[in-house]
């Protein structure tokens, strides 16, 4: 859950009088960030605890499909925040550990490149010694460089 | 540890997107995992690092599983990542 539709009433607010985002919006803004900040730090919590399977365990696929979900959820959600904050900062505002959001969001917008359908895929390849040892890979870069 | 290091078969085909330069960063990545003291846990795990480029920040992400069976880390996912553009990377290291 967060607040923001509180943000954007106060932020309409001042704007329809000043033209500017009200005093109250700051805060609220802030508040918002450091609570995006701690859901992602509750949701990196339930996976080193509980979302990191086994990959030979036939719920591991399951399991990370699950996590995949909360963070795919929670990057809604900051992303909401973040274009508010963006905002603010880009009309001269200051808005403190917005820095440290943009960074959480490009690190869980990274993650979820990996979907559930590839981390089966992977599990999949791994159990059944579909691999392919790095020395091949060095090679292909190898000859992707001289080329 | 020393350890062989092995891609599953899917998870190639995203690493041969990868700019070489990213490329080389995650083999650099998991030679360095190699070589560290750590031992790896016994479930799969994460590693997670960015790469500065002129113009963006790029957030690496690898999924991994270590078989202990076969003294491999193996590489299960990586994802094509998105870059942080520059405008925005200066608020993210500002």
């Amino acid at each position: 859950m967060t607040a923001i539709p509180l943000f954007d009433a106060l932020a309409r607010r001042q704007s329809e009088t000043t033209g500017k985002a009200d005093a109250d919006a700051i805060p609220l803004a802030e508040r918002l960030v450091e609570a995006s900040l701690s859901d992602l730090r509750r949701i990196d919590d339930y996976e080193q605890e509980f979302g990191l399977p086994d990959f030979r365990s036939p719920s591991a696929a399951e399991i990370m499909s699950s996590v995949y979900r909360l963070y795919e959820q929670w990057a809604g959600e900051a992303e909401q925040i973040l274009r508010r904050v963006r905002r603010l900062i880009a009309g001269g505002r200051s808005i403190s550990s917005a820095a440290a959001l943009e960074d959480a969001f490009g690190r869980v917008q990274a993650r979820l490149g990996l979907t559930p359908e590839k981390i089966a895929r992977g599990i999949e390849d791994a159990r059944q010694g579909r691999t392919v040892p790095v020395q091949a890979i060095r090679d292909e870069l190898r000859d992707r460089l001289r080329r | 540890m020393s350890c062989a290091i092995a891609f599953a078969a899917d998870s190639r085909v995203d690493f041969a997107e990868l700019d070489v330069t990213l490329q080389e960063s995650v083999l650099d990545e998991l030679d360095h995992l190699c070589e560290s003291s750590v031992p790896f846990p016994a479930r799969t795990f994460i590693r997670d690092f960015t790469q500065d480029q002129a113009d963006a920040r790029h957030c690496l992400f690898l999924r991994l599983a270590y078989d202990a069976d076969i003294n491999t880390l193996l590489v299960l996912g990586i994802p094509i990542t998105p870059a942080v553009p520059a405008e925005r990377k200066r608020v993210a290291v500002s």
